[in-house]
């Protein structure tokens, strides 16, 4: 039963993300970006990242949210190593 | 003895992810952006849907129906739920109307292409948004993109076969040289369609005043908004704005540069 509320979760919070790279703010997928990679070892944060990157940003600029992406999953790994269940 | 160690399948499976983006990254810089084409095309597609689905939704009058529901009987709520949508297909084809006939006065002017926004100018974070025209219609990257009053937008900074991605003359960290009061300034971009930019104080400035660009063949980029005095510099600070609303905006003209 909790299983299936954290994955009912993260298909939420991932749908949210992508609703926003399209049509939301852009801090609504920063948010679920941020939020995923808190709880789980989300490979969607990337797709995320690196779609907002892709749909938005002219290819001589800097790709802010697939660098955040990187750091969020990366930068949390200690966090959800200590505090959370994989 | 029992083994104890577990691979650490998540950590790999990041690890693997992490490479695989300069992977991707690697493909559309050698393929010249061609990733990137396909990823707009499949986001326009999106937008497209996803502005379908929302116009049907507010035009077929469902909320207000709701409502009566608890005033009138079945039969009336019936018939207003269509009048309803009808008048509000009318609507947005009066507003569609009204957009390309003020586009119609530019194009007698110079030649260029009429094209619709495709996406929210709120969704992007580095303020771009896209246009339903591209290399198939002879957009190139430079070209001018304006509003129909001829103000000038942004410039078009990709384009695939159908589309073009569009970044906002005052999108955020752009600078664009100008004149106030034939005054040369440095315009530094806000977003949301705000710049902002530093005179000496002798310089006379009024709200409204226009400001023009001599990179765009002398166009108008924005009128001024609101003027500060800063004392201890002995400057102005002159907050610029362009006069339209940039979330209602249904179409854009595009000139070459």
């Amino acid at each position: 039963m909790k299983m299936k509320k954290i994955t009912i979760f993260r298909l939420v919070t991932v749908i949210v993300g992508f609703f926003g790279i399209f049509f939301g703010p852009p801090w609504l997928t920063l948010v679920s970006m941020a939020v995923l990679a808190f709880r789980f070892p989300a490979v969607e944060v990337i797709i995320m990242g690196v779609l907002m990157d892709f749909l938005w940003l002219p290819a001589t600029g800097i790709p802010l949210f697939t660098i955040a992406s990187i750091i969020f999953l990366w930068g949390l790994e200690p966090v959800r190593k200590e505090l959370l269940v994989r | 003895m029992m083994n104890s160690f577990r691979p650490n399948r998540p950590r790999k499976r990041l690890f693997i992810a992490t490479l695989l983006v300069l992977v991707v990254y690697g493909v559309d810089f050698f393929t010249g952006g061609s990733l990137r084409a396909f990823v707009r095309d499949a986001g326009y597609i999106a937008w497209k849907a996803g502005s379908s689905f929302g116009a049907a939704f507010s035009g077929s009058g469902y909320l207000s129906v709701r409502r009566a529901l608890m005033e009138e009987n079945a039969s009336l709520r019936e018939q207003i739920s269509r009048l309803e949508e009808k008048g509000a297909a009318y609507q947005v084809l009066v507003e569609e109307n009204r957009s390309l006939r003020e586009m119609t006065h530019i194009a007698e002017l110079e030649g260029g292409v009429t094209a619709p926004i495709t996406s929210s100018f709120r969704a992007s974070p580095y303020g771009t948004f896209m246009i339903g025209a591209g290399s198939s219609d002879g957009i190139l990257p430079g070209d001018i993109v304006l509003s129909s009053e001829s103000f000038v937008i942004g410039r078009v900074e990709e384009t695939s076969e159908d589309s073009a991605l569009v970044r906002e003359l005052f999108a955020s960290g752009v600078s664009t040289d100008a004149l106030l009061s034939n005054t040369g300034i440095t315009i530094e971009g806000r977003g949301g369609g705000n710049a902002r930019a530093s005179l000496p104080r002798e310089v006379s400035i009024s709200v409204g005043d226009p400001v023009i660009s001599p990179i765009f063949r002398g166009r108008a980029i924005g009128i001024v908004g609101a003027v500060e005095e800063n004392q201890s510099r002995g400057e102005k600070v002159v907050y610029i704005r362009l006069p339209l609303n940039l979330s209602a905006l249904k179409f854009v003209y595009i000139v070459k540069r």
